[in-house]
């Protein structure tokens, strides 16, 4: 791989061991993958850093990371965590604190940015054609798709190896050519009703190219498309998909040879079963993490609801959201629902037992089904409040 | 190991084991020799324990290398060799009762021994 004169530098060990190795990871990982150069970033967003999922030697890691001279050398962002940072939260199990308490200290320290959230696209808006290193999956694919980024989808060390360096591996969808539409996926409007979270498992699982995505009944609003991305990246490996009317243009190349049209039955393969009337439901709106606006929205369906009828509705959302818009979420809670800030139930653990859950997100669905081994009906916004409030 | 190992749940970095089951291989100080890693990320982290905890393989040598295990083997300082005649080279080992590797940098190949 060619190596400019100042990349050299730090991989000899001219800005210390962190970031020595860390260039020599993407090195490396880049040259596997055919990359002949690295790319200069210009936001690296790192996940895999809750405890619960990386445990003891995660920690240990991240903390010889700090002390070996890690230093973010680019804007980062952390994802969430496995703890509510607000305490509001009675859902969220917090006995891992004290040491998702140690990961974040070294984090910060780092000079890592912690909003603790998988939505860092609304902290600094992405530019078209601008080159990132992006951990999580749903962020990534939200980026590429939406505002027509250049990143790849990197697990764990790689985003981190980006935040201490600045550069990622040049190779994927940091480039134009790799990013060709090739399956034209048309959603029909008979299936408007239908849940885009199992639309999106749908399409993960059954299609392995680049879509492009006609919505036939019109563009749905960006929450909608944001669960859909999310679900299409957490059960295929999905990290593009191109909607004309909102992807850039001049991000992506067409080259259509194959069509799918979705069916009901697609989507109901991976809707799960309605909650019986005696069983206790945990209602699950916020994967990925919800925006202002979504927040807004749900506390103007509940005002015409009274207090939960079964189960609860739990909420997650970024940290600052709890932090500023304080009197929203004082008046979710005054309605019955449990809100966690930073962390979600698929990073982190829950404080009771559920029947089954019903939520809009075919992400969370599709791990939670997976990793906890429960029940989950993937429903729209609507029906995952009335399942718990009517 | 003729296959793929999940360093995350099948090693503990501690003792420098590959557990399957209900045996326990020790690895420490060995050449292992496997088709490839899969599964999470966190196995990056569990390959730079083994070398923390001094229980470190003394090379790794796979069929074919994916990210989570390159990383690994990156900050652990383990030899990490991809090698494309892996069938072959497994027979050979298997043929014999024991035997050590070596890499030679000219050639840019492992000889048996």
């Amino acid at each position: 791989m060619y190596l400019t004169p100042e990349q050299e530098r730090v991989l000899k060990g001219g800005d210390g061991w962190a970031a020595a190795k860390a260039l020599e990871i993407l090195v490396r990982v880049g040259e596997a993958l055919g990359a002949q150069e690295l790319v200069e970033v210009k936001h690296a967003h790192v996940s895999g850093v809750s405890y619960s999922n990386i445990g003891e030697y995660g920690l240990e890691f991240v903390r010889e990371l700090f002390k070996r001279g890690g230093r973010a050398r680019v804007f980062t962002t952390i994802n969430p965590g496995c703890l509510d940072y607000s305490g509001l939260s009675k859902l969220i199990d917090n006995s891992y604190k004290d040491r998702q308490a140690i990961i974040d200290s070294s984090l910060i320290s780092m000079r890592f940015t912690p909003i603790f959230t998988c939505i860092p696209y609304y902290y600094r808006a992405p530019a078209p054609r601008e080159h990132l290193s992006w951990g999580e999956s749903s962020a990534v694919i939200f980026a590429n798709s939406i505002f027509g980024a250049f990143t790849n989808r990197e697990g764990g060390p790689i985003a981190l190896a980006s935040a201490i360096t600045g550069y990622t591996y040049k190779a994927g969808l940091h480039f134009l050519e790799n990013r060709v539409a090739r399956v034209l996926v048309e959603i029909p409007a008979r299936l408007s009703d239908t849940p885009l979270g199992a639309i999106g498992l749908f399409m993960g699982e059954a299609i392995k190219e680049i879509p492009l995505i006609d919505f036939r009944h019109g563009l749905p609003p960006i929450w909608d498309i944001k669960v859909l991305l999310a679900s299409m990246a957490a059960s295929g490996s999905h990290a593009l998909a191109i909607i004309p009317g909102i992807t850039p243009r001049g991000t992506y190349v067409i080259d259509i040879i194959e069509k799918i049209t979705v069916e009901r039955r697609d989507a109901e393969e991976h809707m799960g079963r309605d909650p019986q009337r005696d069983e206790k439901v945990l209602g699950y709106v916020g994967c990925p993490h919800l925006h202002l606006f979504e927040l807004q929205a749900i506390a103007r369906i509940l005002r015409k609801y009274g207090k939960p009828r079964r189960g609860r509705l739990l909420l997650t959302i970024p940290p600052e959201l709890a932090a500023k818009y304080s009197g929203l979420v004082q008046f979710l809670i005054s309605k019955g629902v449990d809100v966690g800030a930073g962390t979600c139930p698929v990073v982190s653990r829950l404080r009771s037992r559920y029947d089954i859950v019903v939520t809009n997100s075919g992400k969370a669905a599709f791990y939670l089904r997976r990793i906890h081994g429960l029940e989950v009906s993937v429903r729209n916004l609507r029906e995952v409040i009335e399942a718990v409030y009517s | 190991m003729d296959r793929y190992i999940s360093f995350f749940g099948e090693v503990d970095p501690s003792r420098g084991v590959l557990k399957l089951g209900d045996r326990e291989l020790d690895i420490s100080g060995k050449a292992l020799v496997m088709r490839g890693t899969r599964g999470s990320t966190v196995g990056s982290y569990i390959v730079y324990a083994l070398r923390r905890h001094g229980k470190a393989p003394s090379c790794i040598i796979v069929k074919e290398a994916e990210p989570i295990l390159i990383a690994g083997c990156v900050l652990a300082d383990i030899p990490l060799f991809v090698i494309s005649d892996y069938e072959p080279f497994v027979n050979s080992v298997l043929e014999r009762r024991r035997c050590s590797v070596k890499y030679d940098h000219e050639m840019g190949a492992l000889a048996l021994y």
